[in-house]
């Protein structure tokens, strides 16, 4: 058998930690299981990503009497009521109303559906692509290394705040056709909080890739002649992927906490729009008076990142317990 | 080593051009700047001439093209004239200097040595960053950036030691103890503060701590018992004046003493303390499991040594190398202060100058800033990969 | 006048109000023997659990029989101000922030004070006018090569000029000499003395002038190139003579308040941007000398024994300290413990109301709400710039004065006010408030009143075609959803607009609000989407004075290249609304002298247009909140004078 018939797949899985796909997890899932408070925190993710998924088409089908208006309206319409503005919880409101009448249940689920996808798509852009460059940069070292890393220092310099500021200037009125306002609005900061935050992950990857480049299964597939690109997707990058789950886990909630840092500086996303970070710098002015107002939307915020930071815990534990972030 | 060192230098201070320029061009780019709305007045009276806004515009430097004023920003403008002469643009960079460099006849020589008397700029490779156009008008940036640095770098150092003291035990305990309540106690309660607003958590213990207290929460008992509880102050950098049942007065501490602003530290320090504590910690315990896995920890549990005595003496040791090299990461941060806290806490920091100067247009002091810190992560950067190899001599720089 | 915008109005202090009203904030003294003061106090009642504000007049006779020395005070009275933002600073032409003349009032002896409406005289003996004989409208003869005004401009006098001659007649000059109006006004300043002991002469007087002329000093020239001499006529008196043709609506307060000549003398204008001795710590006339300056964090000052009503037991305290509180509820939180005694208004918020008067009623602190001149208002885009609007398959949605006037009635602007405001101000219906003595009868008041509003836009011809609840241009069928924009993080635009696109709703129009930091907002055009007339519906604010602002719209100040023959970007109207009408009107208004009848109705049927023709929906007055400890005497938030310190010489603690 000539060396060029070897069925490359089967290499891979001879050469690699993934072998054995199937029992891998298994293992990862029991450990994590044993890490309690991850294991909570993965149901209470769950239980809020259904809450904010399914809440407010439950909400869309109830209605609740309007003072202002005068009639029984529907939640999903977000009316204001300023007859019955700050009031505090009852039947009609379960989580009280805000300063216009609104109803600040479905304020808070609409709004978490916003800082939960702008925080999952932020993570998976940088992750994508700090992984890919990292393990690049690792790959191949020498000049294109060097030029990465300059390239990611280069942004861990570039200061988040200007930046945020000029690009909202020029992207905010820009309209992406065809989808609702508030969603084009987060885009620009998803794409600002991407392309800041990638070297992170890309210093990751960079280093689980050097220390794999030199390794057999490596020079083996180089001369398989498999391509240096298949050589990164399908051993380097697998590889690297578990400390990178743990990083982006952690990560998750961190750009919950920059998105509500940005709202409190008015940078982030507008009212009427709701994300749980303007809905706590809207309760600030009211601190002294009504404290609750602030308390419910940063109460959502501390659960959901406290959750994502044991997730994040946890998985290390499983994934590498060697890893530290 | 030594080739490695110059190497990354060099590429040091091209990133350094690479990222202050841009920030540069990004300051340039938004709408608005220092000149927008000098006319914005209905009243004809107070309408600027068109002469008038370019005598402004020429002071401030914005007249010259993007890529000369940086390079005066970088290397001073006594220089452009003769430059200008050389490349036979005299006439067309006749006003690229400021009005007071012009009127000096175009050179600082023959003034004094210090800054300020001196009438062209020299540019931040001679140490000169400008004068504020709108934080402190007129002021040298350098001085204004001192008058705030000591305030930042008493807060930070001090959250950097005391988040540094506390989260190393809880590392080892918890790595230790992995799994064990007291582990999920501490990790809870570090996360806590990592999971939290900042600001948010700011505006509570405030609340708490300056007003309910003074307010005795409102109980009538506890006011006719002590009529308040001694409360912290709530925000800024010394008292005005200590107020009865403040804490202050408590313990009889004057206004504008040294106490007295340890008092006042005393909230954004906890704040930011308790928020920076989970990251310590966790590093930390990663850092101890990975010893505890190794031989010699095996061998001197083996040789019958005290478990204490393994974990301290051995374990702890080799664990806190890695964790050394980190802090030098943090060296940035001590200069460029918390943004969110000291806004809060109303306290003239690095990062409320920084954000007062963003909003404000004031750009030779944003860019000083951004300067110092680049040239602080770059650095940091740096040491930390020195370090590494010094610890771990498997790593090598090729 | 100067457009309100947090952050810009930090900008704008390079510009400076360096004209006569910062002149005014400056300085000067008063020393008379008995003087009568009517001060207006602004008291609030509590009637049955209503609030009802109660202005009376005092009448305070000071005598000068000062009572032999200040009695010995066991301790020094401190008094310690709190404000939100720190000046850049106190440079009287550097800049024109609301907190640098805070501070200034310290320092510097008001010449004039604006209060209530109208202009008092306070380091000036009087202000001049012309029925007391201290300014007087002179017959010169001009002739070739003058500086005359021409045409509204001060311009050297050529042949082929139409100029205004003595006989109130427009001719064009043919050579030769012809005799034109020339006004000239005589100010005379109290004795008063530097804080070093100098006295304050009349040159120090003609020295400020001096520096506001000089090219590097950054400020408008518009009094000073209508000047044609600017001289002291005694120690105590200056004289201000006009160029010919220039009759001056505001000449009784046209006095550059007097500077230190004797310590500043030595510095360039330039130089006096930056200097320490100008900037940091100025020397003043004023009760207070500034003692130290720590940046972020305060300004102290102590009494100044030198001032020249010290004899009378001025300034009451011993000494000032300016706190700088950035945070809002840390700034309250101050001054409800009593470590401030007094909150100024950049630092306190409407939306605390409600915990304000919890305080008060506790006895804890006394607010302060006071409406002032100025007012918030929507303007609509109703001639955009080049491509925008008109031409880009957007029907023109506001030429047609109906539909301003509908969407008008559509707006519960009552409800602004009691939402946002806590009914604590009033809905305006025209640039000024509605207790301005200038305030017109028969002005338009368009009530709140959706029915009429709908049915006039059914009348125009947009109506809801589809039923998708929105309305729709008739012939393109484009539906009627606009835009409407305002400044980030202001809580209170945030609800007042979000208010008005529930409001729209009702009238089948669609509203999508949008918002921008300051800065951008209020960039000039052709950047700025505001000034830049590339918007549908704005909001924002103007700061107006004692005179109404009619100016403000008038067609030559539409924003826009002057090239195209518009008034230059970075000015005033960018609603590009133009009528002719009005135009004339408002200028007549404008060339007039106060208290003559042409001054007066013409202003008058200016805001009656303006009202009728509803350019921008003027939506309330904004609330001044200011706040002080129980034990603080003298103090009160006046609604034309900008800043609450002015008379910081009387303020007291018990």
């Amino acid at each position: 058998m000539s060396v060029a018939k070897i069925n490359l797949d089967e290499l891979n899985n001879e050469a690699l930690l993934v072998e054995e796909h199937e029992s891998m997890i298994s293992i990862y899932w029991g450990r994590l299981k044993r890490h309690r408070l991850a294991f909570i925190s993965l149901i209470v993710l769950a239980l809020i990503i259904l809450g904010v998924a399914i809440g407010p088409l439950i909400m869309g089908q109830m209605t609740y009497y309007n003072v202002q208006k005068d009639a029984y309206v529907n939640y999903a319409r977000d009316t204001q009521d300023l007859q019955s503005k700050n009031v505090s919880p009852s039947s009609d409101h379960f989580l009280g109303t805000d300063e216009l009448g609104r109803d600040v249940l479905f304020r808070l689920l609409i709004a978490g559906r916003l800082s939960l996808t702008i925080s999952l798509s932020v993570v998976l852009i940088q992750v994508s692509i700090g992984i890919f460059l990292g393990a690049v940069s690792g790959f191949y070292g020498g000049w294109v290394d060097s030029l990465i890393q300059r390239i990611a220092e280069f942004f861990i310099i570039l200061p988040a705040l200007p930046l945020l500021l000029t690009l909202s200037s020029i992207l905010r009125n820009v309209r992406i056709p065809g989808i609702p306002p508030e969603w084009s609005q987060s885009i620009f900061i998803i794409v600002i909080l991407s392309f800041l935050g990638w070297p992170g992950s890309c210093r990751l990857s960079r280093g689980v890739v050097l220390s794999l480049r030199n390794q057999q299964f490596t020079e083996a597939a180089k001369a398989l002649g498999m391509s240096d690109l298949g050589i990164i997707t399908r051993h380097m990058i697998p590889n690297a992927l578990p400390p990178i789950i743990v990083l982006a886990t952690l990560g998750l909630g961190g750009v919950i906490l920059t998105e509500s840092a940005l709202s409190f500086l008015g940078f982030g996303i507008n009212p009427p729009v709701a994300t749980w970070g303007n809905m706590l710098q809207n309760a600030q002015t009211d601190m002294l008076t009504a404290p609750w107002k602030a308390l419910i939307p940063g109460f959502f915020i501390l659960i959901s990142v406290l959750a994502f930071n044991y997730l994040g815990d946890g998985l290390r534990d499983a994934l590498d317990p060697r890893l530290k972030l | 080593m030594i080739n490695y060192l110059i190497r990354r230098s060099l590429q040091m201070i091209v990133t350094i051009i690479f990222a202050t320029f841009a920030i540069f061009v990004i300051l340039n780019a938004v709408p608005g700047g220092p000149l927008s709305g000098l006319n914005q007045t209905g009243n004809t009276r107070d309408r600027l001439s068109d002469e008038q806004i370019a005598r402004i515009e020429q002071a401030l430097g914005l007249n010259k093209p993007l890529p000369l004023r940086y390079l005066t920003w970088v290397a001073g403008e006594d220089w452009v004239d003769d430059v200008a002469a050389v490349i036979g643009r005299s006439e067309a960079w006749a006003n690229y200097q400021t009005p007071r460099c012009i009127d000096a006849g175009r050179t600082n020589a023959g003034a004094q040595t210090d800054l300020e008397t001196s009438p062209c700029g020299r540019g931040i490779l001679r140490f000169d960053f400008g004068v504020s156009w709108q934080m402190a008008r007129g002021q040298e940036v350098s001085e204004v950036i001192w008058g705030r640095l000591g305030n930042t770098v008493r807060l930070m150092a001090t959250v950097s030691v005391l988040s540094l003291l506390i989260a190393l035990p809880i590392g080892i305990i918890s790595a230790v103890r992995q799994y064990s309540i007291l582990d999920y106690v501490v990790t809870t309660f570090g996360f806590f503060g990592l999971s939290m607003p900042v600001f948010w958590l700011g505006l509570i213990l405030i609340i708490i701590f300056g007003f309910q207290f003074r307010e005795c929460f409102g109980i009538d008992a506890c006011k006719e018992a002590f009529g308040s509880l001694p409360y912290f102050p709530s925000g800024g950098v010394e008292s005005s004046r200590i107020l009865p049942g403040s804490i202050q007065d408590v313990f009889g501490v004057a206004k504008g003493s040294s106490f007295d602003r340890i008092i006042h530290l005393t909230l954004p320090t906890l704040m930011l303390t308790f928020a920076s504590l989970a990251s310590w910690s966790r590093f930390m315990r990663s850092s101890m499991l990975e010893v505890l896995r190794q031989d010699y920890v095996r061998t001197a549990r083996s040789k019958g040594l005290r478990e204490y005595v393994v974990i301290v003496k051995h374990a702890a040791r080799n664990a806190l190398i890695p964790v050394i090299t980190i802090v030098v990461f943090e060296i940035p941060a001590i200069f460029s202060g918390a943004v969110l806290t000291e806004s809060v806490f109303s306290y003239p920091g690095i990062g409320r100058l920084f954000i007062g100067a963003l909003g404000g247009n004031d750009w030779p002091i944003v860019m000083a800033i951004l300067y110092i810190s680049a040239i602080l992560v770059v650095f940091a950067t740096l040491v930390g990969d020195i370090l590494y190899t010094l610890i771990d001599p498997r790593i090598r720089f090729d | 006048m100067i457009k309100l915008k947090k952050s810009l109005l930090a900008i704008v202090g390079l510009s400076a109000l360096a004209l006569v009203l910062s002149a005014c904030e400056a300085q000067i003294v008063e020393v008379e023997v008995t003087r009568v003061v009517t001060e207006t106090v602004v008291e609030e009642v509590m009637v049955e659990g209503e609030v009802v504000e109660v202005e009376k007049e005092v009448e305070v006779v000071v005598t000068a029989t000062p009572e032999p020395a200040m009695e010995e005070e066991a301790a020094s009275k401190d008094l310690i101000i709190c404000m939100a933002q720190e000046p850049e600073t106190l440079y009287v032409y550097g800049g024109g922030t609301l907190v640098a003349s805070a501070i200034r009032h310290a320092v510097f002896e008001n010449d004039i004070t604006t209060l209530s409406y109208d202009f008092q005289a306070q380091g000036l003996v009087k202000l001049p006018s012309l029925s007391d004989g201290d300014a007087v409208i002179n017959t010169v003869d001009v002739t070739e090569g003058d500086m005359v005004l021409v045409g509204g401009e001060p311009k050297a006098l050529e042949v082929g000029d139409e100029v205004a001659t003595a006989d109130g007649e427009t001719v064009t000059y043919e050579g030769g000499t012809i005799s034109m109006e020339q006004m000239v006004v005589d100010f005379e300043m109290k004795p008063r003395v530097w804080s070093d002991g100098t006295p304050v002469s009349a040159s120090d007087s003609v020295y400020s002038y001096s520096l506001a002329a000089d090219p590097d000093t950054q400020s408008s020239k518009f009094n000073i190139d209508r000047t044609a001499s600017y001289e002291a006529t005694g120690d105590l008196t200056v004289q201000r003579t006009m160029i010919p043709g220039f009759l001056d609506s505001e000449y009784h307060i046209g006095f550059w308040g007097p500077l230190p000549e004797h310590a500043w003398g030595g510095f360039t204008a330039a130089e006096l941007i930056e200097a320490e001795e100008s900037s940091r710590m100025p020397m003043g006339d004023g009760p207070f000398v500034i003692e130290e300056w720590v940046p972020g964090e305060r300004i102290t000052m102590v009494k100044n024994e030198n001032y020249y009503r010290a004899s009378e037991g001025y300034p009451k305290v011993d000494t000032v300290t300016y706190r700088f509180i950035p945070d809002t509820n840390s700034l309250v939180l101050q001054l409800l413990s009593g470590e401030c005694d007094i909150g100024t208004q950049d630092g306190m918020d409407v939306a605390q109301s409600p915990f304000l008067l919890e305080a008060e009623a506790q006895g804890q602190l006394t607010p302060y709400f006071q409406t002032g001149t100025v007012f918030e208002h929507i303007d609509f885009g109703i001639n955009s710039y080049g491509d925008y609007g008109d031409g880009i398959g957007r029907p023109d949605w506001f030429e047609d004065v109906r539909v301003r006037q509908a969407m008008t009635m559509c707006t519960d602007r009552q409800s602004m006010v009691d939402n946002i405001l806590y009914g604590r101000s009033e809905v305006i219906h025209t640039f000024i408030p509605s207790v301005h003595p200038l305030y017109p009868e028969g002005l338009t008041e368009w009530p709140f009143d959706v029915d009429a509003g709908n049915a006039l836009l059914d009348e125009v011809g947009y109506v809801d075609s589809d039923g998708d609840g929105i309305r729709e241009d008739s012939i393109t069928g484009v539906p009627f959803a606009i835009t409407l924009g305002t400044t980030t993080g202001n809580e209170m635009r945030q609800q007042l607009t979000q208010i008005f696109k529930d409001n729209m709703i009702e009238c089948g129009i669609d509203v999508e609000l949008y918002y921008q930091p300051a800065g951008e907002w209020f960039a000039d055009g052709p950047d700025g989407v505001l000034f830049g007339r590339r918007f549908d519906l704005g909001e924002f604010a103007w700061l107006t004075g004692v005179n109404p602002a009619c100016d403000l719209y008038i067609s030559e100040n539409i924003t826009g290249p002057e090239e195209e023959g518009f008034g230059g970007w970075g000015n005033a109207s960018e609603t590009g609304w133009v009528n002719e009408e009005y135009d004339a009107i408002c200028n007549a208004a404008l060339g007039s002298l106060p208290g003559t009848p042409e001054y007066e109705e013409n202003h008058k049927e200016a805001q009656r247009i303006f009202s009728q023709e509803v350019p921008v929906i003027p939506l309330f007055l904004r609330l001044k909140v200011a706040g002080a400890g129980t034990n603080v005497k003298n103090f009160g938030v006046d609604p034309t004078q900008n800043s609450e310190l002015y008379n910081l010489f009387e303020i007291d603690l018990e």
